[in-house]
Formats: structure tokens, sequence, C-alpha cells
């Protein structure tokens, strides 16, 4: 009590700050509990009845479930493959330039999109995509092709969220990796061209290595995102032909959940989705730190 | 010493090639869209590129800038842009002051109680029924509130904080100010580079943020430009200009380019300010709390 009297001006700034974090971030946990009840708007969060774990058994047994959780792994592990690594080529490749002015016209240029929404940048992607006026039909067209509907083909979906993904966010992602390549010693470089190391030698021996627990923590947090990532993009790209390979949990939990309110049964599908990502982002400190043996890593 | 071999050559030129390839992919869109927008209706409804529009009209822009929920998108983005971002520093500053005094007991349970929201989220089903009980649905506040708290900020501004010297804050509390005198006198006039960077990242969130209107917000005049811009693009609601009476209209796809332009329009006008801050701020950030 005497602490907190005589810093009782920091701690009014601090409980002030916090009452926003605990009722917008803490206040949700609450709402989860009605993945365990039976959800009835008259009777509230608190009234309605408990049910224990019926909706996840319910769950378990759709063959949605199954459609929702292939789509959402397999989406985020092709991003993560594809779309992960993207800002580090782009780094490595802008490293080599000495041309600055160039250097600086394809970063200038390559940050641009990210400061687009994604109502913006998928508004585009479909209106490109056209197979009557798109540009994408006029190119496929030269080659001899025969341009289709892409957005309305299952198959084309995953590709096309992964490299509007890729074209969206790879400059920007590039800046922490450049940052970190300004900073090797350039003496390194020297003695290792005067050994006669080739650019891709001294690119994988000094290059990669030197940006390697950057890419880590990345790694870490784009790990804390995942499943949860991309919701603005997909959600803006798809529509209902494609819902047999693009349709992800939260897709399925905006439209079935809050467009046919039915909160309980969602809720439960999103808190499997919750946990899966907080024991991933868990895992992934976990296996950075051993890899590091203890140096790199969150916490 | 001779370095450059053919083969270095070809590498280095395959990256110029790469790059510049990459360049123009990007760029292409905002000249074809800034193109079409500004041609008329048959020069637009023609496929392949478009660099310079052959007779330029903005009859486009002005029967777009006739649609009322153009306008009120844009007075409801610039709400959430001003109210949400100041209050986002208030609520930054307001947390991470405490934390970043070497004096304030519990620092490090206080500190993990924030960051705990950055890694667990209770989901979009729970989320709408607090915004429902909180009696936000349907408000323009639920679009500023619930962003104003943001770990991630307060870890910035915190790493940032500890950085100002002890011995000015000392000097001042010897000339006997308080806390909060402290705060505003001496720590925030020498954080204004921090202040810019988390007030940039709010502002652009806030410009193009559409999520929570999509979820919580079904009241026409309280969309944000991003969702009025989203049906027109995207749901392809654009029925309110076809039953107009010109003698011509644009067609369709000038009027939804247009939109584009109108709506990224003060973020191209910003872009070399924002640059700047925003390469530096992620420098900030990515020092770890």
């Amino acid at each position: 009590m005497k602490t907190i009297l005589k810093h009782r001006e920091l701690f009014a700034l601090y409980l002030f700050a916090f009452a926003f974090f605990l009722v917008f971030k803490y206040g949700p946990l609450y709402g989860v509990t009605i993945a365990f009840k039976d959800f009835r708007v008259i009777d509230g969060i608190w009234g309605s009845p408990w049910v224990g774990l019926k909706h996840f058994e319910a769950l378990f047994q759709t063959a949605d479930f199954y459609r929702l959780l292939r789509n959402t792994l397999l989406l985020n592990l092709y991003l993560l493959l594809f779309a992960f690594p993207a800002p580090i080529v782009l780094a490595l490749l802008l490293n080599e330039i000495r041309f600055r002015f160039f250097q600086r016209f394809v970063q200038v240029t390559m940050y641009l999109p990210h400061f687009v929404s994604w109502v913006i940048m998928a508004g585009l992607v479909i209106y490109f995509l056209s197979p009557t006026t798109g540009v994408v039909a006029e190119i496929v067209r030269w080659f001899g092709g025969k341009p289709v509907f892409y957005m309305g083909q299952k198959e084309y979906f995953r590709p096309i969220v992964v490299v509007s993904a890729i074209l969206k966010d790879m400059g920007w992602g590039s800046i922490i990796y450049f940052a970190a390549l300004s900073g090797i010693n350039p003496e390194l470089h020297e003695s290792a061209t005067i050994d006669g190391a080739n650019r891709w030698q001294r690119m994988f021996h000094i290059n990669i290595p030197s940006i390697a627990p950057t890419v880590a923590i990345m790694f870490i947090l784009t790990l804390g995102g995942f499943l949860s990532a991309n919701f603005e993009q997909i959600i803006n790209l798809l529509n209902p032909v494609t819902y047999e390979t693009g349709d992800v949990i939260d897709t399925y939990v905006y439209r079935v959940g809050l467009q046919q309110f039915q909160y309980s049964y969602t809720a439960a599908i999103g808190l499997f989705k919750s946990l899966v990502g907080l024991l991933l982002i868990l895992g992934a400190n976990f296996a950075v730190r051993r890899l590091s043996r203890g140096e790199s890593g969150l916490w | 010493m001779k370095t450059a071999n053919w083969q270095d050559r070809l590498a280095v030129g395959l990256i110029y090639a790469a790059l510049g390839l990459l360049a123009v992919i990007v760029v292409y869109p905002f000249i074809h869209v800034l193109s079409v927008s500004l041609s008329d209706r048959g020069e637009a409804l023609r496929s392949g590129f478009h660099w310079i529009p052959k007779q330029p009209t903005v009859s486009a822009y002005r029967e777009i800038l006739t649609y009322p929920f153009i306008w009120s998108g844009y007075a409801n983005t610039l709400f959430r842009m001003a109210v949400g971002t100041a209050l986002t520093l208030l609520v930054t500053v307001c947390a991470a002051y405490p934390l970043s005094r070497k004096e304030f007991p519990w620092k490090r349970v206080l500190v993990l109680l924030l960051l705990f929201t950055m890694i667990f989220d209770g989901g979009i089903v729970p989320n709408y029924l607090l915004m429902k009980e909180l009696h936000l649905l349907n408000t323009r506040w639920v679009y500023v509130l619930p962003h104003a708290a943001n770990a991630f900020h307060v870890l910035v501004m915190l790493s940032f904080f500890r950085s100002i010297p002890d011995a000015l804050i000392e000097a001042a509390r010897i000339d006997g100010a308080r806390d909060v005198r402290i705060l505003t006198r001496i720590v925030l006039p020498l954080s204004m580079p921090a202040l810019v960077t988390i007030g940039l990242w709010s502002l652009v969130f806030h410009i193009n943020a559409f999520m929570d209107n999509l979820l919580y917000v079904t009241d026409q005049t309280k969309f944000v430009l991003q969702q009025i811009v989203r049906q027109i693009l995207i749901e392809n609601r654009l029925d309110p200009f076809t039953t107009a009476t010109n003698t011509i209209p644009p067609a369709p796809e000038s009027l939804k380019m247009a939109a584009v332009i109108i709506s990224v329009f003060p973020v191209l006008v910003a872009y070399p300010f924002l640059l700047n801050y925003f390469e530096k701020g992620t420098m900030i950030g990515s020092v770890k709390g």
C-alpha cells in the first residue's frame, strides 16, 4: 500500500492504460466460455447453460471442419514456404547492387504496396485477372494460351493468395534483412575475395549466416500469426466457387458465426485455432532456442 | 585485382533484370489504374495494357464524387485516423512511461500482462460478443477504442523511454517535479521520433482498416472509406451510378478505378514522408523490449 501511494501518479497512468488492455484484450477471454455453453442472446454469456464439450464433439464430426483445417494449414504452409523467404531473397539481391540510385528506386517501389489496403490490392488482383479485359489474360494470349476465369477456379486460389501476398509485403519485409546485411563488416568480404571466393560463395558463407538470427526471430513472429494471418486478404479474394480450396477457419467463423448466428459452435472452432496458434509459437521459440543454444528466441 | 569475370557480370546482369522486372510489376498497376480512371467509355473497356489515356476525361471522378457514401466514408475514416491515433498515443505513453522508470515496482509482471495479449487472441466471435455487450456495435467508437491497446506499440515506446538518460529525470525530481510533470516537460519532448513513428503506424493502420467495419458495423452512414470502396470494387455494387442521367455514362471499370485512386490518394501524397519515418521505425521496433 505504501509503495502504491509513493508512486501513485505512475500507478494512475498505468491503470488508465491497462484498463484498455483489460477490456479489449482480456475481455474476449470471458466470451470464449460460450464455446462450452449453448449461447442464447436473451440469457447473455453468463446466463447461458453449460454444455461441456458438445460443440467440440459436433465440430470433429463434420466434414466442414476437416476442409477448413486442411485449407488453413495448406495455405499457411505455402505462405511460409514461399512468402516468408521472399523478402530475404530480395534483400540479398538488393545487397549485391552497387548502383545506389537503382537500389533506392527498387526499394521505394517495392515498399509501396505495403501502404495500400487489402481491399484495393484484392480488387486489383481480381481486375487484372479478369479473362476478358485483364492484363494477365492479354499476356496469356500473347503466348498463345487461352485465358480462363482465374478467380473462379479452385485450383488457382492458393497460388493467387501466395503470389499477391508476396507482391504486397516482400518489399516491406526486406527492410529488416537489408539493414542486417548493411551491418556486416566489409573486411569480411574483402578478405574472402582475396581468398578467391566468388559472389555466390560470399553470399552463402558470409551474408546468409550473418542474417540468420534475424531470420529466426522473424520466423517465430510469423508462426505467432500463423493460422490467423491473411484473413483480410482471403476474405476479399474468396467467392463461393473457391470455398473448396480457399475457405479458412476465420472466413468460415465470420460467415457461419456472425452472419448465421451460430455463436457457440464457431467460438469452439475459433478457440481450437487460437490454441493451435499458441502451441505453434511456443514450439517455434523452443526449437529456435535449442538450435541456437539459447542465443536466439523471443524469450 | 581483376575479379569481374564474365560469369560474375552475367550474375549481376541477371540480378538487375530480376529486380527491374519486379519493380515494373509493382508500379505498372498504379499507372494502369490511373489511366483507366481517366479514360472514356470505349477506351476503358478495351482489354490489354493502359499507359496514357487517349482522350483524358474526369467524368468518372465527377460521377463517383456524387455518391454520398464516398463523402461519409471519408469523414468516418478521418475520424478514426484522428481520434484513433490520439488515443493510441495516449494509452501507449501512459503504459510505457511507468514501466520505463527504475523505481516502479512489479515491472516484470506488469510487462508480462501486456505481452500476453500479443500471443493470444480470443477469436472473432468472443470479440463480437464483447463489442455487443459494451454497446459498441454500430458506433464509430468501435473503430478507435479496441486498437488503443497495442502491446507492440508499448514495447517500442518503452525501449525508447529507457534510452533517455536517468540524470535528466533525477535532476527534475530534485527540483521538485512530480512524475506526471516530468513526463510532460522532459520525457515527451525528447521522445518526438518515437511518437511520430508510432503515430504514423497508427495513421496508416486506420486509413486502411476495414475488418472492424465488416464485423461490427452495418449502418451504411458509419462505413469507413475502405468498406465503401470494397462494396464498389469487390462486391460490384455500382447500382447508384448506372441510374445516373448522363448521355454516355463512364464505364464501370473507370468508376472502380477512380474509387481506387480516391482512396489511395492520401497515402500516395504522404508517401515520401511516410517512407522516411517508417524505415527508421522498423529499426526501433526491431530492438527487443
